[in-house]
């Protein structure tokens, strides 16, 4: 049984009334990419609020960056990024955060990732959503992100397609032998993994960048018209010391990364760029900034409508030295879910929030 | 049920993987005296790494974590009592601890120590050691927990992760038993378990239906004896080593064994073994290794160790594989340890596992020469699947093996041998 008719045949025995989000595609064949900067991203130094509060907290680290609008300006390894600003294809979501806030690498992004409170579920939102209107998700990466968790659906995982050692015909026709042979779980899974390997192979494309990100976006580009909703991250934001060096080298891969993979999307694709807290107000004593609240939110696309969004956080009213959140991001996932996705966002995320206009 | 293969299922289940010579052995002594010669294990205490010597172009934590695991990695391969070992595998997955947060490479490796020492001894030894841990202190917050400022953390995963389970207890449970534990810390000094009566709350406390100036004595005494606990851990163990639900009787019956003798794991796992139901799983081939069994057992094969500047690469190179099959010790998803069975196997870590299946196949060629010289392609095949502990292979994946090796030597049936499904589970 195909996975379409399974998601059918279950709905049909549990009696649900077929709803307009219970079809197979998002509408219009539309995609979500959503690429996590892992390590807590300074938010600070992202879209910089140059006023006196921020150079005084940090004198070392303050940056005076290409200005967008309303006194806000982006970092300066953002550049590239400016043209799709300016389009209007690129949206600001400014002071997303939640309230309470964890700062644990693990325990925030599992908190971003759940869509709830530190350990109240299991499932992730997206793999929620799945579970509810069906649709393919990919995760590129070295470990599978919590946000796919899922009941009943099955991500794809993949990282080096192209670095697969049995790719010969014998060799791969070997292990399929061994494999149907086998069945079950396994026999499935190599079954999928052969499926996406295939697909991959058959678009090849050039790499939409160099660096980690450019080599997974250049994997879901591949990709995209397999699934539906796609993750994947982007480490080295963990900047306790020398953070004006390594924050611009990896904005500037996620920059070189962004413009090279919108080139080549449609409009139907809507990448979401993320992080799991942005850092202190306050720099530290080694030139770098430790574990904060909340921070910026990218939403690039065709569908977007570009600008800014969301309050910027006051630098002079902090809560244990840390700013407050002024959106919460499940407001921007009820977006995401309500607007692009087509599906309902209040039973995915267990409560009503209010979308951000960026759709 | 094919005798060969209960035994090395059983092999398998204790240990990470079954030589020609244990295997003969086995079937010559019977499985019942097998099961007693790996339970009763002569216990070994290797002494953990000290953590002084880093591989070049290591940061100090990351580099001694490193030495750690690689040492860990190879103690299972080399280990005379295998069952120690994979019970330490075990508790590692149930009693987590992470590199972060606790950051001293040093109190994991005692950590991994204790949880060698008490491997198969009374589980309520097991549970106050680790309690007063001081990875563990550090890990779920126990060594801020203080009179007045309780710190639930580490209350609510003993009873949620490590004893219980969800639904057994209450909220003021949770409470009553952080008041509890209170003043249980850390001399930082010598990096040791250091109570401290001054933080400790020594007020009146309720706690599963026990009344008193319960102490963290008393809550980790109550939760080693409780009938539930016994129920859970019977339940998590049999899991464990077949992949397969517990039958509900199943259970029942082990956590009899484990009331009546105290806790004594050992008592559990015997009986375990020797149950009927266990025996059933043999066929099943259900029992998925866990990255960490299927990385030790293949490199196991050829006599393999990991080691610093092995193969390609650092040492470094070889953790990687185990980060991107999904599991590298000390680095577990969250602090309910790894999801475990099925849930090791998606597209990602499938691909990941076939091409470290190729990289050891290639990296032992020398070893691999020995083994099937002068022999014809049928014995090279019967040598390396008898090498492997894959006598009782399928039939029909020993056929897809005979003309792979025919056709393009023991190297690449090697390759496929460990990449086969068949290799995947015990």
């Amino acid at each position: 049984m195909k996975r379409r008719e399974f998601f059918q045949a279950t709905l049909a025995l549990a009696g649900v009334m077929m709803l307009p989000e219970l079809s197979w595609a998002s509408p219009g064949g539309r995609k979500l990419v959503m690429i996590h900067l892992f390590g807590g991203n300074d938010g600070l130094n992202t879209v910089i609020n140059d006023c006196g509060a921020y150079r005084r907290a940090r004198p070392r680290l303050a940056l005076s960056g290409t200005a967008l609008a309303k006194g806000l300006a982006l970092h300066p390894a953002l550049e590239p990024l400016l043209p799709l600003y300016r389009a209007g294809k690129m949206a600001i979501v400014n002071g997303v955060g939640y309230p309470d806030p964890d700062r644990s690498h693990f325990a925030s992004a599992d908190i971003w990732h759940t869509g709830v409170r530190r350990g109240a579920a299991h499932y992730g939102w997206l793999g929620r959503y799945l579970d509810r209107a069906g649709g393919e998700a990919v995760n590129v990466g070295s470990s599978l992100t919590r946000a796919l968790y899922a009941a009943k659906s099955q991500p794809l995982c993949l990282r080096n397609p192209d670095q697969f050692q049995f790719a010969q015909p014998e060799d791969r026709a070997l292990l399929q032998g061994m494999y149907a042979d086998f069945g079950g779980h396994l026999g499935r899974t190599f079954e999928r993994l052969e499926g996406a390997l295939d697909h991959c192979h058959a678009c090849e494309g050039e790499s939409v960048a160099s660096g980690d990100l450019g080599k997974s976006l250049s994997v879901i580009a591949r990709l995209l018209p397999y699934g539906k909703v796609f993750c994947t991250a982007l480490s080295g934001f963990d900047t306790h010391s020398g953070q004006k060096d390594r924050q611009a080298e990896v904005l500037g891969q996620l920059a070189q990364a962004l413009v090279g993979f919108m080139r080549r999307v449609d409009d139907k694709t809507l990448v979401v760029v993320y992080s799991e807290f942005g850092r202190r107000v306050e720099e530290n004593a080694s030139q770098g900034t430790d574990h904060g609240t909340a921070g910026p939110l990218f939403v690039l696309g065709g569908g977007v409508k570009g600008g800014l969004y969301g309050e910027y956080p006051s630098l002079d009213h902090l809560v244990e030295g840390d700013l407050v959140h002024t959106v919460d991001f499940r407001q921007v996932y009820t977006t995401l879910l309500g607007r692009w996705l087509g599906g309902d966002a209040t039973a995915v995320l267990g409560g009503r929030y209010e979308a951000v206009p960026f759709l | 049920m094919d005798e060969r293969r209960l035994h090395a299922y059983l092999w398998r289940a204790c240990g990470f993987g079954v030589t020609p010579t244990e295997l003969g052995r086995s079937l010559r002594q019977g499985y019942e005296a097998s099961v007693r010669e790996l339970v009763r294990y002569r216990p070994e205490r290797p002494e953990v790494p000290r953590l002084t010597e880093l591989p070049p172009g290591f940061t100090l934590t990351l580099g001694q974590v490193a030495v750690l695991i690689t040492w860990w990695l190879n103690q299972m391969i080399t280990t005379r009592s295998p069952l120690q070992e994979k019970m330490t595998l075990f508790w590692h997955g149930h009693f987590t601890s992470a590199v972060v947060p606790v950051v001293f490479p040093a109190f994991l490796a005692n950590q991994n120590d204790l949880l060698r020492t008490h491997a198969t001894g009374r589980f309520g030894d097991l549970l106050r050691a680790v309690s007063q841990d001081p990875a563990m202190l550090v890990y779920l917050d126990g060594h801020v927990n203080e009179k007045g400022h309780p710190n639930e953390n580490y209350a609510r995963e003993l009873l949620e992760l490590f004893t219980l389970g969800a639904g057994h207890y209450t909220e003021a449970d949770i409470k009553a038993a952080a008041r509890a534990l209170s003043g249980w810390g850390i001399d930082w000094v010598h990096g040791v378990f250091q109570n401290q009566p001054e933080r400790h709350d020594d007020g009146p406390k309720r706690f599963l239906g026990h009344t008193g100036q319960l102490d963290g004595e008393a809550v980790v005494r109550i939760l080693a004896n409780h009938p539930q606990t016994a129920r859970r851990l019977c339940d998590r163990l049999f899991r464990f080593f077949t992949g397969v639900e517990t039958p509900a009787d199943e259970v029942e019956r082990l956590a009899a064994v484990y009331l009546q003798h105290h806790g004594v794991v050992a008592a559990v796992l015997e009986a375990l073994f020797l149950g009927s139901a266990f025996r059933q799983t043999a066929e099943l081939r259900q029992a998925f290794k866990s990255p960490v069994e299927y990385a030790v057992s293949a490199l196991r094969v050829l006599h393999g160790q990991f080691r610093n500047g092995i193969g390609t690469g650092p040492t470094w190179l070889w953790l990687e594989k185990l980060v991107s099959m999904g599991q590298l010790p000390w680095l577990p998803p969250s602090v309910a340890g790894w999801a475990e069975g099925a849930a090791w196997f998606n597209t990602g870590t499938l691909l990941d596992r076939l091409n470290y299946a190729h990289l050891v196949a290639g990296h032992y060629r020398n070893s691999l020469a020995l083994l099937v010289d002068g022999a014809t392609a049928e014995q090279a095949l019967a040598r390396m699947l008898e090498a492997c502990g894959l006598s009782d292979v399928t039939s029909k994946t020993r056929a897809h093996l005979a003309r792979i090796c025919a056709a393009r030597g023991p190297e690449q049936t090697l390759a496929m041998i460990l990449a086969s499904p068949d290799f995947q589970v015990r």
